[in-house]
């Protein structure tokens, strides 16, 4: 392979065409799947009964079946749809999941004395989940968030498996042009490393400043 | 009773209180008045129902049968917020808002409940922080804090809300020793201020010197409830007198 | 559209070897992908100058980037030059993964192992890898068998990403039997029921062996919940 191969592959498919694809794909999953995470997190700490059961087997199914399955489900039973909002939907559902148990986990770990305190000043139950209790939850679950969202950042290349133009897919469908699938190959590992990497070091940095400047030492 | 307190105000009037967790009776059959800028000692052996007691006078126990007057009012589950807002509590375990610095912790109740002037009431924040030694503390986190500071913090945060009536839940059980008297010195500056507290605290000294009455709780009942120098010197009560000469002289 | 048995009972020798299939590779994995994470994990514990810097930039890396681009980088690159099948690949894909975040769970358990520990070994007279196999590990792999056993019912889910190097495990015979049947939901449904017995199964072994590692937290727990 020459240079300008090499840059056509590098800068001008898997940079230009694939990275986008697939930042949009971790952006729009990571935003729902968040969503789900601290909505049905806050929920289930709350442990309404029968709601709680069905999140449990929510909980347990996506951490029981594996995404393709799931994936190629929609893929297959739902006749709208792109496959971008597809492997949207799938990534979400399943990550969403781990990120509500996960919420789940912090919420119990929240001193109930803080709601004591906060209900003894009078303060509204919506202001003391998103003023007080979310806050906390937050920032002591910030290292296990961010372990998930290095899960859902890699879990994204599945997207390419059904089509999706991603960075993987892109990478793909160089090779008949291309026959270099090593080298191509090893450019996505190094994509999704330096984005997972990044994401890694970002925790561990928030788990240093911000996190041991609020909660102090004993939280990180 | 007194004559002399016959003549004030009834703040909090607990009447035939009475609380199950399960079959264990932990309030049995209470009644209490608590008057106007009284300071009104809770004390006795661990799970004499010190604590529920307290903590159900604003609500955060639920009882089981009678009733709990608040200004004459039967306090119930609609207005036991309303109500709040005029009660202050004090914990053991300070809960302070852990994500939120000293201000923040301040301000919020007084801004976001009672949709108070935020610059007025950082203004009286940092009058109550310099009255309690601690104004330099207004943009720490409570972590950053000694245990004796927190607690201070969360009276203020109580004093914010201009309370009508405080109540504290051993608040010097969980500090140092060498911390115990800076908050006890906040609370006869309370005390000396008028306003009307309940305390449960083992602090008998220091309950002998601020309170104007005292109670003996123990196997779930009131046992004793006299003013503070019959409580320490005349006592008639043989359970009295053992926890009193235990407590004393240790 | 709905869920008909006819299509179960129909498509079952598929479903069946898919799972026999799926299982197979799963168990490979999880014996070598043990061994090899326990290996590592007291490599990138006792940092030897080159090696540990080694073997944990091999460890962050495969933490750190996808089950499925890692299965074609082997698949269709490496095999170009190496020739191996199609399932040995696969196996090496899953082992070098998913050992990768068991080796980092052992090098945990390997930290907080009190430090006195290894001294009496040293003082008795142990060498260093005397005093890994015989004291370090098995105290480390009681601590972190829960979590490791974990690791293996993320395994059998991982099997599912060798349907795109050609292996009829469950998930690709899910997928064909919908090509022929056109009925996602009873294909991917009996799947995704075939993925759950066997990740209730895993859980359930985990459980009886934390019960039986140690039986007073069991206890302990079951009392929590209960109050």
């Amino acid at each position: 392979m020459t240079f300008e191969d090499r840059y056509n592959i590098v800068v001008k498919t898997i940079l230009v065409q694939g990275l986008p694809m697939t930042l949009k794909l971790i952006f729009a999953s990571l935003f729902f799947a968040m969503l789900i995470g601290v909505v049905l997190g806050t929920v289930r700490s709350l442990k309404i009964p029968v709601v709680d059961q069905i999140l449990g087997a929510y909980a347990l199914i996506c951490r029981g079946v594996p995404t393709i399955i799931i994936l190629l489900f929609f893929y297959a039973y739902l006749t709208k749809g792109t496959q971008f909002w597809i492997s949207v939907l799938s990534i979400s559902l399943v990550e969403g999941a781990y990120m509500m148990e996960v919420v789940k986990g912090g919420f119990l770990s929240v001193d109930k004395g803080q709601w004591e305190a906060a209900k003894s000043l009078s303060l509204p139950l919506m202001h003391t989940i998103t003023r007080i209790i979310l806050p906390q939850v937050l920032l002591v679950t910030i290292p296990a968030l961010m372990g998930q969202i290095v899960m859902l950042v890699k879990g994204t290349s599945v997207a390419a498996t059904i089509g999706c133009m991603d960075t993987l897919r892109r990478a793909q469908l160089l090779l008949p042009k291309y026959s270099y699938p090593m080298e191509i190959y090893a450019y996505v590992l190094v994509i999704f490393f330096i984005m997972c990497h990044f994401l890694t070091w970002l925790g561990k940095k928030l788990e240093r400043t911000v996190v041991k400047r609020i909660m102090g030492e004993r939280n990180v | 009773m007194s004559e002399m307190s016959e003549k004030k105000e009834i703040v909090v009037s607990l009447q035939h209180v009475t609380k199950q967790f399960g079959s264990l009776t932990v309030l049995d059959d209470m009644s209490l008045d608590v008057y106007e800028h009284e300071v009104v000692v809770l004390c006795g052996p661990s799970g004499g129902g010190k604590s529920t007691l307290l903590r159900t006078i604003n609500g955060l126990e639920k009882i089981g049968s009678g009733k709990i007057l608040y200004r004459g009012t039967e306090v119930n589950h609609r207005n036991i917020k309303e109500i709040r807002k005029h009660i202050g509590m004090v914990f053991q375990q300070f809960n302070l808002f852990n994500n939120l610095t000293v201000r923040d912790n301040l301000l919020i109740a007084p801004v976001k409940t009672q949709k108070k002037k935020k610059d007025e009431m950082l203004k009286k924040a940092v009058e109550y922080l310099e009255i309690f030694g601690i104004a330099d503390k207004l943009d720490s986190y409570p972590h950053q804090l000694s245990g004796g500071q927190k607690q201070r913090v969360a009276i203020v945060r109580s004093l914010m809300m201009e309370p009508d009536l405080m109540l504290f839940d051993e608040p010097t059980s969980a500090l140092d020793p060498e911390m115990i008297k800076e908050v006890l010195d906040a609370i006869r500056r309370l005390s000396s201020m008028g306003m009307t507290m309940v305390i449960v605290t083992h602090e008998m000294g220091f309950a002998r010197e601020v309170a104007s009455r005292v109670c003996f709780l123990e196997g779930a009942k009131i046992r004793v409830n006299t003013d503070t120098k019959t409580f320490f010197e005349d006592t008639e009560d043989e359970r009295l007198k053992q926890f009193l000469s235990v407590i004393l002289h240790h | 559209m709905s869920f008909n048995w006819n299509i179960v009972v129909k498509y079952w020798p598929r479903f069946w070897s898919g799972t026999l299939l799926t299982l197979k590779y799963a168990a490979i994995a999880i014996v070598i992908a043990t061994v090899w994470g326990v290996l590592m994990g007291a490599v990138s514990y006792r940092k030897p100058r080159i090696l540990g810097t080694i073997v944990r930039a091999y460890i962050c890396f495969f933490r750190e980037t996808p089950l499925l681009v890692q299965i074609y980088f082997l698949f269709y690159g490496v095999s170009r030059y190496v020739s191996v099948s199609a399932g040995v690949m696969g196996i090496v894909a899953l082992v070098l993964n998913d050992g990768a975040f068991i080796a980092e769970i052992i090098r945990g358990g390997l930290q907080s192992i009190e430090i006195g520990q290894s001294e009496a070994a040293y003082a008795l007279g142990f060498n260093k890898f005397q005093t890994m196999i015989y004291f370090l590990i098995p105290q480390a792999w009681k601590k972190v068998l829960d979590s490791v056993i974990n690791m293996f019912s993320i395994i059998i889910k991982d099997t599912s990403m060798l349907m795109w190097i050609t292996i009829c495990e469950l998930t690709y015979q899910c997928n064909q039997i919908n090509n022929y049947s056109f009925n996602p939901i009873t294909s991917y449904l009996v799947g995704g029921a075939i993925y759950l017995i066997l990740f209730f199964a895993v859980q359930g072994a985990r459980k009886l062996l934390s019960m039986k590692n140690n039986p007073k937290r069991a206890i302990e727990k079951r009392g929590e919940s209960a109050a």
